[in-house]
């Protein structure tokens, strides 16, 4: 448990961190590893993609706490990109790239690697 | 291995459309970055606080300030300074707007939107505002190079802020597609965009549709060159008739340069155009397919692109006119109402400038507004600017002045984002560029193609204090043609010294209206309101001479109304259009002049009512013919009485809670309608080619005052009969007909009682948004007005044009104030309290005091320090 409490905060706040760095790709990379890590430890993957949705959901959490008009700049971003104009779309849609690129970078990491056998029972790590 | 080859494929295309977009499609990963994609455009929503900002260039620091709702006022140490502020300023709150809006006029919009936008690419570039601007440019020298240039900078101070920060407005951050880096000749464009929206237009190819469908003679007599009905002019003569100046050389954007035809030694045209046939074109068929060809490629260009409605207002008032003395002036340009609006409102101070009013983003200097000693505001003057010309054609020669010459070809590139770049060539002739190749190659000479001092002339009127120096100014502005009209608080007016029944001590201030601009003109025979042959008899030879173009100056009256009517009676000896080229019907001043008068002693009250007065003239005109006619027919329905009834106690106002404002509308254009219908379907007027030139039901003016004066003046004319004798025969009929048929209409779509039939559930106003995002507009909301209110409403049902500034402008001994109000607010950005903040000040008739120049304008101050 505490292994993937740190898989998740490591993961949300490298992606946080790197998205104010413009490296918008970095859940991708986050994701690249938790399939390295998902060798050893089960559900890192997910773990890890959830992260990667916190790491992203940060700043416009933040952006909110700082009184910006997140909400608002949502709705437009969600009008001018052609969408019907809903700030949860874009908020939504945001976060699903986060997400998306963490499952996606695992995938390709797993889909080279052999498969484990036989995995250590749930726990025994931890 | 599938599961890997699958992986990869995911991977990259996951990463690839993330990272570059795919199609219209924008590279999602930077911009939806939470850290530097267009979240970061929160930044820009947040209200306004003090601070010290860098603005490199200026010599000493500038002060901008701020009220709370928003306007803003700048004072500088130099002009210099006060330019390179207000380009920094327009920029802060409006870079994405004048961007979208240079890219327009320089063909550049779809690599912003995409294929969609390819039409309006092409077009920009072959009418040449590009072309036109950077002629401009290499003549632009003085005052206005100085401020073209500083504020050039200005602009470019924000864009590299900007980009070192990463806050970019959100839209360039959804498509990747950033601004470069702003130049003078982009000032220019946007000020050619302006030019193209008021004063380009289609008439001589509607006419050319209208001809071959229902016959020259119901053309010329349905569309005449005066309109049929009556109108009131604000300059009533006697008129000068003097030689035409010659179009100024070098018209090099759309002609070659040194063109002969266009600085041939001018003869005066017969009054009306001309009445000849001129040149015959040799195939007129030919003609028609190329005018349908261009009308349906302007069809595809958004709505504000093409001039279409004339509703502005323009009122001033003098002497014993106004209580207590002075003048006072009331302006209200009616154009197409977006968020955000076309105008921004600032005060400047310098030592050069003391002015205030509303500014175009993108342009240096205020265009309308008041100074210390002056105010003015502006109207469209609605003349033929626009002539198309059939061009003889062999490969890539054309034939003009007795040979063939070669066409000059200008190249260009359009990106267009999605999608392969598109390379275009534009063919141009001694008359202008080569708009059409369908049929019949046809080319424009446009009057906005003529190279235009026109900020030279506003910095001018920005500093002027008396009407000489006023008048001066604009000896240099060409396109769009415009009433300028004016008021001092001058103590020596000659106002103050008329002798008047109510005047009294302390009188002070002059009005006017000078409509400067350029009114071409061709050689008697010649038929402007078509297109005319290119090999050139029909060339342009001149224009109005400055001192005899319409104008008036301290009329007796003490009252000037200027809304877009046929500024000149019809003993006017120049031609300037046609009853199609948009002249207002003179509903809206008829009716200004009356109420002004009505009023005196006017004030600043009388002005705001007057703005926001939702009567209609042509129901006052035409409801009590309808309630005699009526009277004498029989009524067969509960429905019907019920709505004569309502008819017979309306006081003619389109307020959105009238029953009868419906009932009047429906019925008016039932009548239109009824009478025409059965003649366009005769005559199959090709309607689907130009909707808005074509089809009745999108309000052609000329057969409006058709209606009105044939109604009292002419009730049996031929018109009622229909093309095989079956109509009703003559106007009483007809409006029986059209009203029973509103009735009915009215029954099945709204149900219920006539009593609930309000003009609100009907009638609407939308402002849109500029940048075509839906839902970031307002509205659509229950509104009055029509197009004939004084607050007027255009555009259908859903009105998108209308007053898109409110100004009222009081001068006396002491000095000038003024007042205004624009429906919008400072802001681009959609999350900003300063985006509508505006909106229901405007909507419930209300004004904000302009800061005056010099002002500090609230507690929120910008310390700009180079």
């Amino acid at each position: 448990m505490a292994k993937r409490l740190l898989v998740f905060v490591v993961a949300a706040l490298v992606t946080g961190a790197t998205a104010q760095l413009g490296l918008w790709f970095a859940p991708f990379v986050v994701g690249v590893l938790a399939g390295l890590l998902s060798l050893r430890w089960r559900h890192v993957t997910l773990v890890a993609a959830a992260g990667a949705v916190a790491g992203w959901g940060l700043p416009l959490w933040v952006l909110a706490l700082r009184g910006f008009p997140s909400g608002a700049t949502a709705r437009a971003i969600a009008a001018f990109a052609g969408l019907p104009p809903f700030a949860s779309i874009t908020v939504v849609v945001t976060l699903l790239l986060a997400f998306l690129q963490a499952v996606v970078g695992a995938w390709l990491v797993r889909a080279f690697t052999p498969r484990v056998t036989a995995e250590p029972p749930a726990g025994a790590n931890e | 291995m599938v599961s890997a080859v699958g992986a990869v494929v995911v991977s990259v295309a996951l990463l690839g459309i993330m990272g570059f977009g795919y199609g219209t499609i924008p590279a999602l990963g930077p911009a939806l970055d939470p850290g530097r994609g267009a979240w970061t455009s929160a930044g820009g929503g947040q209200p306004v606080s003090s601070e010290k900002l860098d603005v490199p260039g200026l010599t000493k620091p500038v002060t901008a300030s701020f009220t709370k709702d928003g306007l803003a006022s700048i004072n500088a140490d130099s002009d210099h300074d006060l330019f390179l502020a207000l380009g920094y300023v327009h920029a802060k709150f409006r870079l994405s707007e004048m961007d979208a809006e240079r890219r327009l006029g320089e063909g550049q919009l779809a690599q912003l939107g995409g294929p969609s936008d390819l039409a309006s690419d092409e077009f920009e570039l072959r009418l040449g505002l590009l072309r036109t601007a950077r002629n401009e440019w290499t003549r632009t020298t003085g005052q206005a190079r100085m401020a073209l240039l500083a504020y050039s900078q200005g602009v470019n101070d924000d864009i590299a802020q900007v980009r070192a920060d990463g806050d970019w407005p959100a839209v360039f951050t959804l498509t990747g597609a950033y601004p470069k880096p702003w130049t003078p000749v982009d000032s220019l464009v946007i000020q050619g965009v302006l030019t193209q929206e008021l004063d380009y237009t289609t008439e001589p190819l509607d006419y050319t549709l209208l001809d071959r469908s229902l016959g020259t003679m119901n053309t010329m007599n349905w569309f005449p060159v005066l309109p049929a009905n009556t109108w009131t002019p604000y300059d009533t003569g006697p008129y000068k008739k003097e030689p035409l100046t010659p179009v100024s050389p070098g018209v090099a954007s759309s002609a070659p340069a040194g063109s002969a035809s266009l600085t041939s030694t001018a003869s005066v045209a017969a009054p009306g155009g001309g009445g000849g046939t001129g040149e015959r074109l040799a195939d007129s068929s030919a003609v028609a397919v190329a005018a349908g060809q261009l009308l349906a490629q302007l069809s595809q260009l958004p709505a504000r692109q093409i001039h279409k409605y004339p509703d502005s207002n323009a009122w001033a008032a003098n002497g014993s006119a106004v209580a207590g003395g002075g003048a006072l002036l009331g302006g209200d340009p009616h154009l197409p109402q977006t968020l955000p609006s076309v105008w921004y409102e600032v005060s400047l101070s310098a030592p050069g400038y003391q002015v205030a009013g509303a500014t175009v983003p993108g342009v240096p200097g205020v265009l309308l507004g008041h100074n210390s000693h002056i105010a003015w505001s502006l109207t469209n003057t609605q003349n033929q600017a626009t002539f198309y010309y059939a061009e003889k054609t062999r490969g890539d020669e054309y034939y003009w002045d007795g040979a063939w010459r070669k066409m000059t070809v200008e190249h260009y590139t359009i990106p267009v984002r999605g999608a392969a770049t598109v390379h275009l060539a534009v063919d141009i002739t001694a008359q202008g560029p080569i708009m059409t190749q369908a049929g019949q190659q046809m080319a424009v000479d446009w009057m906005g193609n003529v190279p235009s001092d026109d900020l030279g002339a506003l910095l001018g009127i920005n500093t002027a204090s008396d009407w000489p120096q006023f008048k001066g100014a604009l000896s240099g502005w060409r396109a769009p043609a415009q009433n300028f009209t004016y008021a001092d608080n001058d103590p020596t007016s000659t106002a103050a010294s008329a002798p008047s029944p109510a005047s009294t001590h302390g009188q002070v201030g002059n009005i006017g209206v000078y409509a400067a601009g350029y009114y071409p003109q061709v050689p008697s025979g010649c038929q402007p309101w078509l297109p005319m042959s290119g090999t050139g008899a029909c060339d342009i030879d001149g224009v109005i001479p400055y001192n005899a173009i319409p104008q008036v100056y301290d009329p007796p009256s003490h009252i000037v109304a200027d809304d877009n009517q046929r500024p000149v009676s019809a003993s006017y000896p120049y031609y300037i259009g046609t009853s199609d080229d948009f002249f207002d019907p003179g509903y809206r001043a008829a009716y200004a002049y009356q109420s002004l008068r009505a009023g005196e002693p006017l004030t600043s009250s009388s002005i705001a009512a007057l703005q926001n007065n939702l009567t209609d003239s042509l129901a006052s005109s035409m409801v009590p013919q309808l309630l005699t006619a009526l009277r004498s027919s029989s009524l067969t329905s509960s429905a019907q009485r019920s709505a004569l009834s309502l008819l017979s106690s309306w006081n003619d106002a389109m307020d959105e809670n009238s029953a009868a404002a419906t009932i009047w509308w429906t019925f008016w254009s039932d009548y239109v309608t009824g009478v025409f219908a059965p003649w366009w379907k005769s005559g199959k007027v090709p309607v689907g080619k130009d909707e808005g030139g074509l089809s009745l039901g999108a309000g052609l003016v000329p057969l409006y005052e058709d209606l009105q004066a044939w109604t009292s003046g002419d009730p049996d004319n031929a018109a009622f009969r229909g093309p095989d004798g079956q109509g009703p025969g003559n106007a009483q009929a007809a409006m029986v007909a059209a009203f029973k048929k509103a009735v009915s209409g009215l029954s099945s779509s709204l149900g219920g009682s006539p009593s609930a039939w309000t003009w609100g559930r009907v009638h609407s106003r939308e402002f849109p948004s500029v940048l075509g995002a839906s839902g970031l507009g307002y509205g659509p909301r229950a509104a009055g007005g029509d197009p004939f209110t004084e607050d007027a409403a255009d555009g259908g049902m859903t009105a998108e044009a209308g007053p898109s500034w409110r100004m009222i402008a009081t001068l006396t001994a002491g000095g000038v104030s003024a007042e205004g109000v624009y429906p919008g607010g400072q802001s681009e950005n959609p999350a900003s309290p300063w985006y509508t903040n505006l909106v229901p000040l405007w909507w419930d008739g209300q004004y904000l005091p302009i800061p005056p120049p010099g002002s500090v304008a609230g507690d929120s101050k910008w310390t700009l320090d180079g």
